[in-house]
């Protein structure tokens, strides 16, 4: 068998906010679309664009849902891309759910995305929020309880996330929380480390998952096992206790 | 009546076999891909022991000779499947679809594992053969067949001058199977347990990616697809999958039988070397046989023309 060098995504691992306006790794945004017609794709980092694409959503035939790596996109030559045969084409279909995530590193990506014949016309651009419609969904390893904030108009929910068990840990499970710019349903969920969230989203929405309580993996050390050394009144001595 | 009679003592023959015996040596590797896992070994093994018995109906018996493994590596590699963390879908109401959530993945690849212990000093084996003396005449104007198939397992050199040689030829062989005791297994296990254990970093990350994963002795047992006991499964791989004991018994009997005789007469034999001028007396040697009897080995010829 040939060695692989593989590596740990320990972007998954760091301790950060999850912020729909800047998608990081264990992020995603899903965009719905509700027209048919052609579209623009704009994907930034760091606020330079990486990705630019065109949309076809049609009336039938094509997929009902496209996921898009943005860690793996990789783009571009400086070009005119819309029009051009020779760009990037994604076709979906009308109602579809187009998804953009990060699989790895610690770049925070936006996406932008407007009408071709009206370039003002965005429907999307998640720097600013999520339209209404579309959802954003996280996924929380860190055992602890989570915070989670509309920044659009303040309401607030919880997210307790439990340590996973091989006894029963069942892999690929969501909660899906509705959200409006006054409050949250439900307010409180409680997932397994892995997990995802999905919020969705039926106002224009900003939102920010952050780790309030981490979870204590394991169990402190007792009062009685501890040794402590003190320093003593003179120059070189010390005590033990 | 034959010319000639040759009685080798059975204490004597014992001797020139066991020379014999000593000089076989055996190893071999190989690594088979089982798709999750490779599985392969890299041995090295020589002979010691066993009786020799020469007996009445013109047969050898050589009981409990011991195979003495030098080097037994069992190579293991597990390819860890990926590990991930969301996925799964989610029911939405229409017109929107449903909604399947990317996975993200622990590693960047399926990453591998791979270990090889030694267990040399814990498979012992022996084998028993009943076999004949046979005579052949090695005529060295005869090309050698090519390929040669005593290339590797000649220690008696090619003679420079014809020659009969007498050969020990087995004629049934028992070897015993590969019989990897319990702690075969426990090894196995435990260097697998680390080293799967020693990819994963600690704390709840570990807690996580073992909850994923379903605990390493599991993930293991599943990857090698084992329902029970390693040693069981590693004796069946090494007497079956391998065929590692039906090419010892081969080797062994060509090493025997044909590839390095036990004893050998030149031909012409020289009976007085040369002296004083004169040049050496050679006799040729014709009909040359050979018996076993319960005591001795009886070589009997003719001298030719």
């Amino acid at each position: 068998m040939q060695k692989k060098k593989v590596l740990l995504n320990r972007a998954m691992f760091s301790i950060r906010p999850y912020e729909s306006s800047a998608l990081t790794v264990l992020t995603t945004l899903f965009h719905h679309f509700t027209e048919a017609g052609n579209y623009e794709l704009f994907v930034r980092r760091g606020g330079t664009v990486i990705h630019r694409a065109a949309i076809q959503i049609g009336e039938k035939g094509a997929q009902q849902q496209l996921n898009l790596d943005l860690a793996a996109l990789r783009d571009t030559e400086a070009r005119e891309c819309c029009d051009q045969e020779a760009g990037t084409r994604y076709a979906l279909a009308v109602n579809s759910i187009m998804g953009f995530y990060v699989s790895q590193g610690t770049g925070a990506y936006s996406v932008e995305i407007a009408r071709t014949e009206h370039k003002e016309r965005r429907v999307l651009n998640s720097a600013a929020h999520i339209p209404a419609g579309d959802l954003f969904a996280v996924t929380l390893v860190r055992p602890g309880t989570y915070r989670v904030v509309n920044e659009e108009g303040g309401a607030e929910a919880v997210i307790r996330v439990k340590q996973a068990s091989a006894k029963d840990y069942r892999p690929g499970q969501a909660e899906l929380i509705t959200c409006d710019a006054q409050t949250f349903k439900p307010k409180r969920v409680d997932i397994m480390s892995g997990h995802s969230v999905v919020f969705r989203c039926e106002a224009p929405a900003r939102l920010r998952v952050e780790l309030v309580e981490p979870a204590e993996s394991a169990p402190r050390p007792r009062q009685d096992m501890r040794h402590t050394l003190s320093r003593s009144p003179g120059p070189s001595g010390r005590k033990t206790t | 009546m034959a010319h000639l009679t040759l009685a080798v003592s059975e204490a004597t023959f014992r001797r020139s076999f066991d020379l014999l015996k000593r000089n076989f040596t055996f190893q071999d590797s190989d690594l088979q891909d089982y798709g999750a896992f490779t599985l392969g070994y890299d041995v090295k093994m020589h002979l010691e022991g066993g009786s020799v018995d020469l007996r009445d109906d013109n047969t050898i018996q050589i009981k409990e000779l011991d195979i003495r493994w030098d080097r037994l590596k069992v190579i293991i590699g597990l390819d860890i499947p990926e590990i991930c963390v969301g996925g799964g879908c989610i029911n939405m109401p229409w017109p929107i679809p449903d909604i399947c959530l990317p996975k993200i993945c622990v590693f960047s690849g399926d990453p591998d594992v791979s270990i090889s212990p030694d267990f040399a000093s814990l498979v012992a084996q022996e084998i028993s053969f009943t076999g004949s003396l046979v005579a052949r005449y090695f005529d060295v104007s005869v090309p050698l067949p090519s390929p040669d198939p005593c290339q590797l397992l000649r220690v008696v050199p090619l003679p420079g001058n014809n020659q009969w040689q007498i050969f020990v030829d087995p004629q049934t062989m028992d070897l015993d199977l590969f019989d990897f005791p319990d702690i075969v297994g426990n090894l196995i296990e435990d260097a697998l347990t680390s080293a799967v254990t020693a990819l994963i970093p600690g704390g709840w990350v570990r807690d996580l990616i073992l909850a994923i994963i379903g605990g390493v002795a599991d993930l293991i047992r599943a990857i090698l697809d084992i329902p029970d006991d390693i040693d069981e499964w590693l004796s069946d791989l090494f007497n079956i999958s391998f065929g590692l004991l039906d090419f010892i018994g081969t080797l062994l009997l060509d090493f025997f039988s044909s590839c390095n005789p036990i004893y050998a007469i030149d031909d012409p034999f020289e009976i007085l070397p040369a002296a004083s001028g004169l040049i050496p007396v050679r006799i040729p040697i014709r009909n040359l046989s050979v018996r076993a009897h319960d005591l001795e080995m009886v070589v009997q010829a003719d001298v030719g023309a």
